[in-house]
């Protein structure tokens, strides 16, 4: 019984070595395919050479194609275009918002307001009314960069009117300034909407009524 | 007749083959307004020579089939005033696919009108009281029957005459002022099917003539985009036999100036009236009377659908920028129920120069009563750029159709381009800049 057992893996390698030759074949058979492949590459060398796009592939600079340098260029450019469009949008310079004013010379309004009924004995109206009056104006678009100043020039307890001036600092010498900016439409118009936009708590009514808001100079 | 008498209808086919002239004449009155009676030049049927009489006089039919603002017109008509209303029925003839066809019998049909007239004068009529409204070779019909009257015939309203084989000829070849005591023309298609010069006493020139709002812009849009534009003509007229709104006019030498605002003073006085479109066109026929010759065009703008009604209101601004700012605006007007209403005045950009005041000419669809709210936007159309800003020093808003309302104004506002800006505005004060 020992003996036979021997046998059988004695016929085992037999078969192993055996299924190895055809595997010895094949790399012979790729290698006889290799050949007739080499051959077949000689004509389209030929073809390269005679192309007219050969010379993009032609290394010009180090491992660079002529292809390589004109595309690099041609998106330069676009990117230098954007960057530059981007840079004028960004460095653009508000000609109105940084203009340099000599104000040499001085404009005076004034402003009567009449008090409405519901607020009379509010002790602290006049003073937040100078508030309001200097937020008012100094935060304005146009007329900010010159307005000076507000004050009480006189309080009517039995008129229940307060009136105030408003100083402002003006170029001088420029005729279409004083009437289009210094206009007292301007100024009064200014007021009479921020009053609307916005009323003062506790006194809701004031200067809604136009009649109750008086501008002279 | 027992049966109703019908507008004659017509196939495709029969536009194929075409068709011999055979004119036939329906009247309708508010004795018989829904069943019309044939009328020839022996049968006058409800005919009452002592009334007003018109006659609707239709173009060219391709189709075949009857125009279907007929029905409309002639209500329409019996509403305003107690009349004779006449319909031409010549779909024989005029159905064909070949317009030069339909063209050729042009003075053939006006023959047959001349004859009726002649009988009804002979019966006791005025020809101060013939009235003949003509749509596209109808108006062309129209005005030879007026040219053989040497222009006697009371009025002559051409809905959008035609253009092809008509432009360019002799007065005596088509509808012109000569033809009657007053001749009103609406072009609502200049640049196609209608006729492109002035024919009438006074020539209304819709949204400038050419495109209609509202109508397609490509012929994806189907079969209107052949015909919307020159039928809107006839659909502006029936508008004003309805009393929702009138169309207002504005005598100018060019729809651009009208869309710059420069022609909407219609007198030497703010009182005196500008012409209304449509059957009160003349009411307008005096302040003519000094024009030599007695001609004028008149632009205005229209909505996109009936009653077509446009609301006219300037926008004055006074901009303070040190630079010119060019582009265009785009307001908003809201009330305080919320109704909103929108108008670009981008026909060219404005040019904003330093203490000049602008006055541009904003059209709405509605006419809101009471503005609660207004929003500006400024935009120059540039997509790359630094964003520029208009600094407003006053706004004012003015109606055109009511200038007895108050004016709106706002002050001192900073618009930043592309940017709605919405803000309240006030009674403008007493002071003026």
């Amino acid at each position: 019984m020992d003996l036979a057992q021997p046998s059988q893996p004695v016929d085992e390698l037999e078969l192993s070595v055996l299924e190895r030759q055809p595997e010895e074949n094949t790399p012979l058979n790729g290698a006889d395919k290799v050949f007739p492949s080499l051959d077949e590459e000689v004509p389209p060398a030929e073809a390269n050479k005679e192309s007219p796009w050969s010379s993009c592939n032609k290394n010009v600079v180090g491992r660079c194609k002529l292809w390589m340098i004109i595309t690099s260029i041609f998106l330069g450019v676009i990117t230098v275009i954007i960057i530059g469009l981007c840079l004028a949008a960004v460095t653009y310079v508000d000609e109105d918002e940084n203009e340099i004013l000599e104000l040499s010379s001085n404009k005076t309004f004034f402003i009567m307001l009449k008090i409405p009924e519901e607020c009379v004995a509010e002790e602290e109206l006049p003073h937040l009314l100078t508030e309001r009056l200097t937020d008012v104006y100094s935060t304005s678009p146009s007329l900010g960069r010159y307005f000076t100043s507000v004050e009480i020039v006189d309080f009517s307890g039995e008129n229940a009117t307060v009136t105030y001036d408003l100083q402002f600092g003006v170029p001088s010498d420029d005729e279409n300034f004083m009437k289009y900016m210094m206009s007292e439409e301007l100024v009064l118009g200014i007021l009479l909407q921020d009053f609307r936009d916005q009323n003062i708590p506790g006194c809701e009514s004031l200067g809604l009524d136009p009649t109750s808001l008086l501008l002279y100079e | 007749e027992e049966t109703c008498p019908s507008f004659t209808r017509l196939s495709f086919h029969s536009a194929v083959v075409g068709t011999g002239l055979n004119v036939r004449l329906m009247l309708y009155t508010r004795k018989n307004l829904t069943c019309a009676q044939t009328i020839n030049s022996s049968a006058f049927g409800n005919l009452n020579v002592t009334k007003k009489t018109t006659f609707i006089v239709h173009g060219f039919r391709p189709t075949g089939s009857p125009p279907v603002w007929m029905d409309d017109l002639v209500k329409g008509l019996l509403s305003v005033e107690d009349m004779n209303v006449v319909v031409v029925d010549w779909n024989r003839g005029a159905t064909t696919l070949i317009y030069t066809h339909a063209s050729s019998k042009t003075r053939k049909v006006a023959m047959v009108l001349k004859e009726f007239i002649d009988q009804m004068l002979a019966e006791g009529a005025s020809l101060d009281d013939i009235y003949m409204i003509g749509v596209s070779l109808g108006a062309h019909i129209s005005g030879f029957v007026g040219e053989m009257y040497d222009g006697w015939l009371g009025r002559i309203t051409g809905l959008d005459p035609a253009g092809p084989l008509f432009n360019g000829k002799p007065h005596q070849d088509r509808l012109d002022p000569s033809d009657a005591q007053f001749v009103d023309v609406i072009h609502s298609d200049t640049d196609a099917l209608g006729y492109k010069e002035p024919l009438g006493n006074i020539d209304f020139y819709p949204n400038g003539g050419l495109d209609q709002p509202g109508c397609p812009k490509t012929i994806l849009g189907g079969f209107q985009y052949f015909k919307c534009d020159h039928q809107r003509s006839v659909y502006l007229y029936l508008s004003s036999l309805r009393e929702s709104c009138t169309i207002t006019a504005y005598p100018c030498d060019s729809y651009q100036d009208y869309r710059n605002g420069k022609c909407v003073s219609c007198g030497t006085s703010q009182k005196e009236s500008c012409p209304l479109l449509g059957y009160y066109a003349d009411n307008w026929k005096d302040h003519l009377r000094g024009k030599d010759p007695p001609m004028t065009k008149a632009f205005f703008d229209t909505a996109e659908e009936s009653p077509f009604c446009m609301y006219h209101y300037f926008v004055d601004i006074i901009t303070w920028n040190k630079n010119v700012r060019r582009g265009d605006i785009t307001i908003k007007l809201r009330d305080k129920a919320g109704n909103t209403t929108e108008s670009k005045i981008n026909h060219e950009p404005t040019t904003f120069q330093k203490y000049h005041q602008v006055s541009l000419l904003a059209r709405f669809n509605q006419d809101l009563d009471k503005v609660a709210a207004i929003s500006l936007m400024f935009s120059t159309g540039s997509l790359i750029g630094p964003r520029y800003k208009l600094r407003i020093l006053r706004m004012k808003l003015r109606s055109l159709a009511h200038p007895e309302r108050p004016q709106l104004c706002r002050y001192d506002l900073v618009l930043m381009e592309n940017v709605e800006t919405v803000f309240q505005p006030i009674l403008c004060p007493e002071l003026q800049l």
